[in-house]
């Protein structure tokens, strides 16, 4: 399919804009300012001229003055004119309630400030009204707001949502001429599919056609996001801001050598290392990926430096409390703490204040979450933003190494944005159904304006319809009809005198989770907290499994309130998969450039390079030091002495026998990739040999682990085109479908967390989705709400996508497979070897299995008598 | 012929002549530990359970004369509500209907289970001896199961289970102890619930320190009991051998 291209913007002239702007509103600016910044320069007069814009822009570029500068102009300009009428002229959307709080701390300031110019000038002014609408509101500002309606209305994706199905608020739609869409390069997931809709919903509703402006850090398409932005068949224009901010990035290692020095030596250098960046400046963020980690790195640096460490560090990640993490954010904005440990929480635009060293413990996995990362150091466009990353292993070396290159080249890795969600579908369509009663054909085609859903096939809309009209016969099961259609007037209508109540206590796309501490139950580590795992991970365990928590196994034995006591269980296998993990994966973009620089250094092995030359240029490819560029030599080299090192042309495939039989494919496409190519092709070996195969899956690569492993065939079988029914069969019992499910289910309102003021636990409605699902499955697999949670699993969760193109790859020869066999394994393999397995495919039969292995110990036992 | 020459397995129970005895059931188990989301789901699988042994015997045109109850029966009384002991209830005149005598032991956690068997004219005892086979719970020892009329004991309250490995698959099964002790054999059965396979034996060393109710048959004898898994899909046994064996 072709993408649709957009104009770029040209670069206005500050003379243009100071014609533009009303006398105090020109005062109050350059009272504030000097000049125009460049995203004023492209945004100010665009919008002025009521036209579609796209800015992105690095943070601190002045973005959001320049979506509302033209917005305040005109309203001061009505105000004075008495002509500012009791509508909502302008509707902001946010992701983060924190950052809605700031906007509108921000815009109240400098209307107080016009409004004090305006006074000294006796010039009269009718009151310009903001309003914020969050989860947090309360019902007397939400009346307050309907009494005198806000001008500018602040909301969240899931605020407008509410608002736009409530009578009385719709009514202050009429006429909203605006419409900005902030940290849009955070809405690629279903909240930004929900609000693509919602912003149909606005326009259908307003007889103005409001001006679609989105703002955006640094992101990647430019052309599919303004799409995303405008949806189909109207115009836009991109403004792209270069990040002129300029940057510092090196990467760091705590020692000379990552793979022989031992474990205390790198931990303790590490985290020296860390306390001299952290002292050598005025206030640090580290990031680090994970909840556990945030926990772990303040812990150690409190441990390993009491003195430097007391009541000036803080953690601040997403299942921290609300008032903790506000009190930390305040906190770092007055410039009372020196460091700050996040997970990803600090990583969107919430004012956090000076910060002049960024510390990327860990590699974030992508470029544009790089730049992003270490754009929060120096938040001023003229300053430094200065980033480290700090790298723990080989791998992490490389990668960072080559994530450093992209930040520094400036290079965004693609966004993905999901299309035809049918849950989110579901709920907006209950949405729209209590707003009035629609034609059919009215309803399809405004879904069809959104980006998200311009392919949307009239089967799976009218699937969505039935669900929804409760044409699948679920009553017995409690999902009742929610809307009514008529196929003779082809009109649509809600259902039931409690749908509006029930559609604004259930409404959202966020998943319901929550998290259980692991405990040491008995002996000398007895109450010692473990780490944490989630509720849907705990509920698939039965007392006695053994699972894998940060590396270690340990038995469940049971949960008390929020805590799952285990024992320490060293000898066993594991029995649960540790599927669910909060590991960012790796981005198919950056891992196609990791697979490029690979090729670069084969052929320089291989053409017998000298060592000085080849490090000489990893330094210059990659702007490295001698240290990291010499560490990437040594692991380079060992790996292309030893076995073979897999590149952008080369996947190796590695055979080798431990304690097992492991087949390890080096393939370096990110997990998303790889959780669907090595799934596929398990899936196909198992069912040809009938026995389990152990899975295990990382950024890097995937290995197989099983008594037979027919690899061949399966490759050859595996092409582009049977690949998605394959994964549709092999998904089909897991747990992660079943997950998934409950939170489509949950989307789609099947299962209410809500229902006449109670709520529903999520251990409950997980148990209720179970059940669905076993009713659904009866009644067609093509169920709507299913149908979504594959593809949610398949393109979201996984990357089919991509993995399609690798098989492509490997079909044309653009990727060679290249077989070997390892006495050990190659130095490339060991930490995906290490890790342990990801999951475990199923197919031999329990009573199979029970006689395969009583044959076994009667043979044993009869060899033993012998013996004696 | 004596009766302990009559011992066989089937699914989870023990045929002992015309006896049948029942492991414990735990009734109620799923309001106490899981979130109590289908009320009665639990009995009906377990009813579902023995209706597939009672269709079997049938179909063998095997006769029960009595069934004994191994204790355990109701998983806690805590506090009983009205429905859960209408479901005690129905459940023992299910079982009435299939044979002339109930008998139930008293378990660890029949508390309070006198007041219904009262109802139904079913005795509790603490333990039952029938023709040379003594039938008791396991948390504790009578006397008289020791005399020298006794040629067998029958225990509940252990719940054994096994988990069965290799390198690549791992799978937990309920199972059957037998052994000799104190000069006796010694049958130990799994549970009868089937929401938990039951405690693995292969912790046996680590977990049985720690555990309040403890079985009478200590560890390092329990050792050298061989463990049966009775696989109910083709009616046999699978004898895997002395636990020891297993552990080592």
């Amino acid at each position: 399919m072709q993408e649709k291209k957009y104009p770029r913007s040209r670069l206005g002239n500050s003379q243009e804009i100071i014609e533009m702007l009303d006398p105090l509103v020109k005062e109050w600016f350059f009272t504030k300012f000097n000049n125009f910044s460049e995203s004023q320069l492209h945004g100010v007069i665009n919008i002025y001229k009521r036209r579609n814009i796209l800015i992105s822009a690095p943070t601190g570029s002045g973005k959001t003055l320049t979506s509302f500068l033209s917005i305040l102009n005109y309203l001061v300009s009505l105000a004075k004119k008495n002509e500012l009428e009791e509508k909502v002229y302008c509707v902001y959307s946010s992701p983060l309630k924190a950052l809605n709080s700031d906007i509108y701390v921000n815009l109240i300031k400098p209307l107080e400030e016009i409004k004090k110019l305006a006074k000294i000038k006796n010039i009269k002014l009718q009151e310009i009204r903001i309003g914020l609408r969050t989860g947090d509101t309360s019902s007397k500002d939400k009346a307050k707001m309907l009494k005198n309606p806000p001008h500018i209305f602040i909301t969240t994706p899931e605020g407008l949502a509410i608002a736009l199905t409530s009578k009385k608020f719709m009514d202050l739609f009429y006429g909203v001429e605006f419409v900005i869409i902030d940290e849009i390069h955070s809405l690629g997931n279903k909240r930004g599919v929900y609000l693509s809709l919602s912003l149909e919903r606005l326009e259908s509703i307003s007889k103005i056609t409001p001006v679609r402006i989105g703002l955006s850090a640094t992101i990647a398409p430019l052309d599919e996001v303004a799409n995303f932005l405008v949806g189909s068949d109207r115009e836009c224009l991109i403004a792209e801001v270069k990040n002129s901010k300029k940057m510092e990035i090196n990467v760091l290692t705590g020692v000379e050598d990552l793979i022989d020095t031992d474990k205390y030596n790198l931990h303790s250098s590490l985290y020296t290392l860390i306390d001299k960046l952290i002292q050598d400046h005025k206030t640090t963020v580290i990031f680090t990926n994970t909840r556990s980690a945030t926990e772990r790195v303040v812990n150690h640096l409190k441990d390993m430096f009491p003195d430097n460490y007391i009541e000036n560090i803080e953690a601040h990640h997403s299942s921290l409390s609300k008032e903790h993490r506000f009190s930390v954010e305040e906190r770092l904005r007055k410039g009372e703490l020196k460091v700050v440990v996040t997970s990803t929480s600090l990583e969107l635009g919430i004012d956090i204040g000076y910060i002049d060293l960024v510390i990327l413990l860990g590699s974030p996995k992508s470029s544009a979450r790089a730049l992003q990362r270490i754009g929060r150091a120096g938040h001023k466009l003229h300053d430094i933003s200065k980033g480290r990353f700090i790298v723990v292993d080989r791998d992490d070396l490389v990668e960072s190494t080559i994530l450093a290159k992209e930040g520094i080249e400036r290079k965004i890795d693609k966004i993905h944005i999901p299309e035809n969600s049918l849950d989110v579908l579901s709920q907006q369509v209950y949405g729209m159904a209590i707003q009035k009663i629609w034609d059919i054909g009215d309803m399809f085609n405004l879904i069809k304006k959104s980006y998200c859903y311009k392919n949307l096939s009239r089967d799976d809309f009218m699937g969505v319809i039935s669900y929804l009209a409760g044409e699948y016969e679920l009553e017995h099961r409690n999902v009742y009809a929610k809307i009514w259609y008529d196929d003779e007037t082809k009109q649509i209508g809600k259902k039931g005198k409690l749908a509006r109540v029930i559609y604004m206590t259930n409404i959202g796309t966020i998943p319901e989770e929550s998290f259980i501490t692991v405990v040491i139950a008995s002996g000398e580590r007895k109450d010692h907290k473990v780490g944490v795992i989630d509720e849907g991970f705990l509920e698939k365990m039965k007392p006695g499994d053994v699972f894998v928590l940060g590396g270690k196994k340990y038995q469940f034995l049971y949960t008390r309130g929020m805590k799952a006591y285990v024992r320490v269980a060293i000898k066993r296998n594991p029995t649960i998969p540790s599927w669910f993990s909060e590991q960012l994966p790796l981005s198919f973009d950056s891992a196609l450039e990791i697979n490029k620089f690979r090729k670069l250094l084969d052929e320089k092995f291989g053409k017998n390079k000298k060592e000085k030359e080849i490090i000489g240029f990893i330094k210059e490819y990659a702007y490295t030091g001698d240290k990291v560029a010499k560490a990437i030599y040594n692991y380079f080299y060992e790996q292309f002495r030893y076995a073979k090192i897999p590149h952008k042309n080369q996947l190796v495939v590695e055979n080798y026998k431990g304690d097992k039989n492991y087949v390890v494919f080096h393939s370096l496409y990110g997990r998303r990739v790889n959780d669907a190519l090595s799934r596929a092709l398990a899936y196909l070996m198992a069912q040809k040999v009938g026995r389990d195969i152990e899975i295990g899956i990382s950024d890097n690569g995937f290995y197989f682990a099983g008594e037979r492993l027919p690899i061949d065939e399966a490759i050859k079988f595996l092409n582009e085109k049977n690949i998605r029914k394959i994964l549709d069969e092999a998904i089909a019992k897991t747990e992660v479908l079943k997950r998934r499910f409950r939170h489509c289910a949950a989307r789609s309102l099947m299962i209410l967390r809500n229902y006449k003021g109670q709520t529903k636990s999520v251990g409950k409605q997980q148990m209720r989705s179970f059940l669905l699902m076993s009713a659904i499955n009866k009644i067609s697999k093509d169920f709507p709400i299913l149908k979504e949670a594959r593809r949610e699993v398949l393109e979201d969760l996984m990357d089919i996508k991509n993995a399609k193109q690798v098989i492509k790859w490997i079909k044309n020869k653009d990727i060679e497979i290249k077989k070997i066999n390892t006495k050990l394994p190659s130095p490339f393999a060991l930490n995906l070897v290490l890790q342990g397995y990801s999951d475990l495919l199923k197919v031999e039969d329990r009573i199979e299995f029970l006689k395969r292995m009583h044959a076994a110990v009667i043979k044993e036992i009869k060899e033993n008598e012998i013996k004696k | 012929m004596k009766l302990k020459n009559k011992i066989k397995f089937l699914n989870d129970c023990l045929l002992v002549g015309d006896v049948l005895v029942i492991g414990d059931m735990h009734l109620g188990y799923e309001e106490q530990f899981q979130k109590a989301i289908f009320p009665g789901l639990h009995k009906k699988q377990i009813i579902k359970k023995i209706e597939g042994v009672f269709d079997y015997l049938e179909k063998k045109k095997i006769n029960i004369r009595e069934i004994v109850i191994l204790g355990d029966l109701k998983h806690d009384f805590g506090n009983i509500s009205n429905r859960e002991w209408r479901e005690v209830l129905e459940f023992l005149d299910y079982l009435k209907n299939k044979t002339y005598k109930i008998t139930v032991i008293k378990g660890n956690h029949d508390k309070v289970l006198i007041p219904i068997l009262r109802k139904r004219d079913i005795e509790l005892r603490d333990f039952y001896i029938r023709e040379g086979v003594c039938f008791l719970h396991g948390d504790g020892l009578f006397e008289q199961c020791l005399n020298r009329q006794t040629d067998v004991l029958v225990f509940g309250h252990l719940h054994p289970a096994i988990i069965i490995a290799d390198k690549y698959k791992s799978e937990k099964f309920k199972c059957f102890l037998k052994g000799r002790w104190k000069s006796k054999t010694v049958y130990v059965l799994p549970s009868f619930t089937p929401v938990s396979y039951g405690f693995d034996l292969l912790d046996i060393d680590e977990t049985n320190k720690n555990k309040k109710e403890h079985f009478i048959i200590e560890n390092k004898e329990l050792k050298n009991f061989e463990v049966i898994i009775y696989n109910n899909k083709d009616k046999k046994e699978y004898n895997f051998g002395k636990l020891r064996e297993l552990i080592d």
